[in-house]
C-alpha cells in the first residue's frame, strides 16, 4: 500500500492506494473461457495508538487498485498509523506510515 | 451598379472566400482552432487545456487530482526509464538515435522527415532505433514501447509543443491529409472527430464529458483507468474508431501518423505533460 | 412406357431437381460472399471501412461452411449493403468534410 498521512487542526487525513486486482469472480478469461477466480479485499482497517480508527468493508463492487481517502480525529506528527487489509483468499497486507 | 455586375462581384467574393477556407495555412488553422476553444471556455488559460476534460469539468478535476496523489503510471514510468537506459546487444543505446540524447525532445514530435517524405512519430522513431541496432521492434500501442515513450515524454515536462511543417517535401500534404481525416465523418455512426470534440465539446456522450481536441496530444502516452495500463495515441485512435463503428487501422499507418501530425500542430504552444492519467 | 418406368423417371427427375436447387443456393452463397468481400475491400481502400463489416463477412463464410446457405446469403448481403453505405460516405465526405471546421 502507498500511504500519505497528514495532521492538521486536530485531524489526521489519510490517503491510501492499495494494489489489488479486485477480481469479482464473474469475469471470463477470453483465451480459456474459464471464469477468473474471485479475489477481492474484504476489509481494510487503520489503527492508531492501538485503536482502530477506520474500517472499510470492501466487496466485489470496488475496482482494481482501490484508492481511499479518510480522516480521523486526533493523531500526532511523527507518530505512525498501521494499515491492514485482508482478502477473500486469505492474503493479508500490512503497511505502516508516519503522520507528517 | 447593374444586377450583372453585382452578381459577378458576389461570385468573385465567394471564390475568394472559398479559396480562403481550402487554402488556409496551418498557422491560420491553428489560430482558428485555439480561438474556438478559448471562446467556448472563457476563463481557462491556454496551457490548462493540456489537462483535457479536467480543465472544463470541476468535479471530475477534483477526483482526478485526488487520484494523482499516487499517479497510477509511476511504476510504468520507472520501467520506461530503465528500458531507455539499457543498452542494446551491440552496446549502443536509445540516446544515440535521438537529438539531445533523447531527453527533452517530445515536444518536437511528430516531425516530418523530408528525405523519407513521411511523418515520424516518437513511437516510430523508438522502434526504428531498435531495428537499426539489431533489436526486434516492440509491439505498438501499449506495453514496453509505451513505457519508453512515457519516460521520454516525462523529460519534456513543461516544454511547449513545437511541431514544424517544413517548406520542402510533402509535409503540408501530410498535414492536410490529417486535417481531412479529423473532419471527415466515418463509421456506421457517421461521426467525425470534430462532431464530438468540437461541435459537442463539453456535452456528454452517455456518462462521459467530451473533451476538447486542443490539448489532447500533450499528455500521451496516457494511463487510462479503463485500460489499467499505458497506451499511445494510436491506441486511443483505435478506440475512437470503434466507438463510431469505423474500422481501426494499424499503428503507424499513414492515416494515423498524419492525424497525429495535424492534431499535435493544433496544440502548438501548449506544454507537454505526459504521461498523465485519464479515465 | 409402363407405370414402373414412369415412376422411376419421375423419381429421378425429383432427385436431380433437388440436387440442382441445393447447389444453386450454395453457388449463390459463394457469389454473395465474393461480392461482399469485394465491396468490403473497396470500402477499406476508400478509407471508410466500418468495423461491422468484417464480422459479417466472417460469419457468412462460417455459415457457408456449415451449409446454412440462406444465412450465408443474408449475412453477405448485409455486408455488401453496409460496404455500399461506407462507399457513399467516403464519396460524400470528400467534398463535405470542410463543413465541419470550427465556425
Amino acid at each position: 500500500m502507498k500511504v500519505k498521512a497528514k495532521f492538521k487542526n486536530d485531524i489526521t487525513s489519510v490517503r491510501v492506494l492499495a494494489k489489488h486486482p479486485m477480481e469479482t469472480g464473474r469475469r471470463v478469461n477470453k483465451e480459456t473461457g474459464e471464469k477468473i477466480p474471485a479475489k477481492y479485499i474484504q476489509e481494510l482497517t487503520c489503527e492508531y495508538d492501538g485503536k482502530v480508527v477506520f474500517v472499510a468493508q470492501f466487496g466485489t463492487s470496488v475496482s482494481q487498485n482501490p484508492y481511499l481517502a479518510f480522516a480521523f480525529e486526533g493523531g500526532k506528527k511523527g507518530e505512525s498509523i498501521q494499515l491492514r487489509w485482508n482478502d477473500n483468499t486469505g492474503d493479508i497486507e500490512k503497511t505502516d506510515a508516519t503522520i507528517k | 451598379m447593374t444586377m450583372r455586375t453585382r452578381l459577378s462581384l458576389i461570385i468573385i467574393a465567394c471564390l475568394f472566400a472559398c479559396a480562403g477556407i481550402v487554402s488556409a495555412t496551418p498557422e491560420e488553422d491553428k489560430k482558428a482552432f485555439q480561438k474556438f476553444y478559448m471562446q467556448k471556455f472563457p476563463g481557462i488559460a491556454l496551457e490548462d487545456f493540456a489537462n483535457g476534460v479536467y480543465s472544463i469539468d470541476q468535479d471530475a478535476r477534483e477526483q482526478w487530482e485526488a487520484m494523482n496523489d499516487f499517479p497510477p503510471y509511476e511504476d510504468d514510468l520507472e520501467i520506461g526509464e530503465e528500458l531507455f537506459n539499457t543498452p542494446f546487444s551491440n552496446g549502443k543505446n536509445y540516446a544515440s538515435c535521438f537529438e539531445n540524447g533523447g531527453i527533452n525532445i517530445r515536444q518536437n514530435y511528430p516531425r516530418f522527415d523530408t528525405e523519407r517524405n513521411t511523418v515520424i512519430t516518437l513511437e516510430l522513431a523508438i522502434n526504428e532505433c531498435r531495428t537499426s541496432n539489431g533489436e526486434d521492434p516492440l509491439p505498438y500501442k501499449k506495453g514496453d514501447l509505451a513505457r519508453i515513450s512515457a519516460y521520454m515524454a516525462s523529460t519534456s515536462e513543461g516544454s511547449l509543443i513545437n511541431i514544424i511543417i517544413p517548406n520542402k517535401g510533402d509535409g503540408l500534404t501530410a498535414y492536410q491529409a490529417g486535417k481531412q481525416y479529423y473532419y471527415s465523418k466515418r463509421g456506421q455512426l457517421n461521426f467525425s472527430c470534430s462532431n464530438c470534440h468540437i461541435q459537442n465539446v463539453g456535452r456528454k456522450a452517455r456518462s462521459e464529458t467530451l473533451s476538447p481536441s486542443l490539448g489532447h496530444p500533450t499528455h500521451f502516452p496516457v494511463y487510462r483507468m479503463k485500460w489499467a495500463s499505458l497506451g499511445t495515441m494510436h491506441r486511443r485512435f483505435d478506440i475512437c474508431n470503434k466507438q463510431v463503428g469505423a474500422q481501426p487501422l494499424a499503428a503507424q499507418s499513414d492515416a494515423y501518423k498524419n492525424l497525429e501530425y495535424f492534431l499535435t500542430y493544433m496544440s502548438n504552444g501548449l506544454p507537454v505533460n505526459g504521461p498523465a492519467s485519464r479515465k | 412406357m409402363n407405370t414402373k418406368t414412369l415412376l422411376f423417371v419421375l423419381l429421378l427427375s425429383f432427385a436431380s431437381f433437388a440436387t440442382i436447387s441445393q447447389s444453386a443456393t450454395q453457388s449463390h452463397a459463394k457469389i454473395a460472399i465474393q461480392q461482399a468481400n469485394e465491396l468490403w475491400q473497396q470500402s477499406i481502400a476508400a478509407g471508410h471501412a466500418w468495423n461491422t463489416i468484417q464480422p459479417l463477412v466472417a460469419q457468412a463464410k462460417q455459415a457457408l461452411a456449415n451449409k446454412d446457405f440462406e444465412t450465408a446469403i443474408a449475412l453477405a448481403n448485409e455486408a455488401s449493403a453496409q460496404s455500399k453505405q461506407a462507399l457513399i460516405q467516403a464519396e460524400f465526405e470528400k467534398n463535405n468534410w470542410i463543413n465541419n471546421l470550427p465556425k
